[in-house]
């Protein structure tokens, strides 16, 4: 379970609207599987239209931060711009993290983008359930 | 000379839970030899054939990312750290022909 705020839904949204349409990238730092703060990456995937690799540098700086926060990288997220909210077999072989949950946002129909929760293990994809507070039902 | 190398929580699988360990060599490059030498499923997982080291994991030595210096092959003195994390990357259907439906596990 990924617990976000309705807020924390719309930054990375915006991040991902404003990456169009290039993919964009970040890190989810919390405690417990709630998502306290959106770190936006930087994506120097030299394919950035099909690929994301967070810049290294940065994503030294953001642990460290994190850690310094006493907090943990409870997530990692990335959009896909022109397909499912769905991990690609890309995102499959490159989940490094299995004990970070992975959210995909998806812009393919950009009137309804979704966002999804994943882990990834093993090869094995497994939906993970996403609780948005402040979401109007 | 021995350089310290810190092993990120995603990658101590790979040196039996190790936190840091402990690397002869004067580069980046030798120092993942020598690792690869005690610990083969670093070697498996960075070392193979066609495995490009910096795809599965970054490099960090004093805390700077060795591709902004000399890569692989960037020298370590005495005293120097090792940071090795894995990389945050993946990519869209779209690079690999398309959606196509998977079943969940």
């Amino acid at each position: 379970m990924l617990r976000m705020s309705q807020e924390h839904v719309d930054e990375i949204l915006a991040h991902a609207r404003e990456g169009e349409p290039r993919e964009v990238c970040g890190i989810l730092a919390g405690r417990q599987g709630t998502v306290q703060r959106v770190w936006r990456g930087r994506n120097i995937a030299p394919e950035p239209l099909v690929r994301y690799e967070l810049d290294p540098q940065q994503q030294l700086d953001i642990m460290q931060a994190i850690e310094a926060a006493g907090e943990e990288m409870v997530g990692i997220y990335h959009s896909h711009p022109r397909s499912a909210a769905y991990p690609s077999r890309t995102d499959q072989a490159l989940a490094y993290y299995p004990d970070s949950v992975y959210v995909i946002v998806s812009l393919a129909d950009p009137a309804l983008p979704a966002v999804h929760a994943y882990r990834l293990l093993d090869g094995k994809i497994e939906r993970e359930e996403l609780i948005i507070d402040g979401q109007d039902s | 000379m021995a350089t310290t190398v810190s092993i990120g929580i995603s990658l101590r699988r790979l040196t039996g839970g190790a936190a840091k360990v402990a690397a002869e060599g004067s580069t980046v490059r030798e120092a993942l030899a020598d690792l690869g030498e005690r610990y083969p499923l670093l070697r498996e997982s960075l070392l193979a054939p066609g495995v490009s080291p910096q795809h599965v994991a970054n490099f960090y030595v004093n805390g700077e990312d060795v591709r902004y210096r000399e890569g692989l092959d960037t020298p370590l003195a005495a005293g120097d750290e090792l940071l090795l994390l894995s990389v945050v990357s993946g990519g869209d259907w779209a690079a690999e022909g398309g959606w196509q439906r998977v079943r969940f596990s």
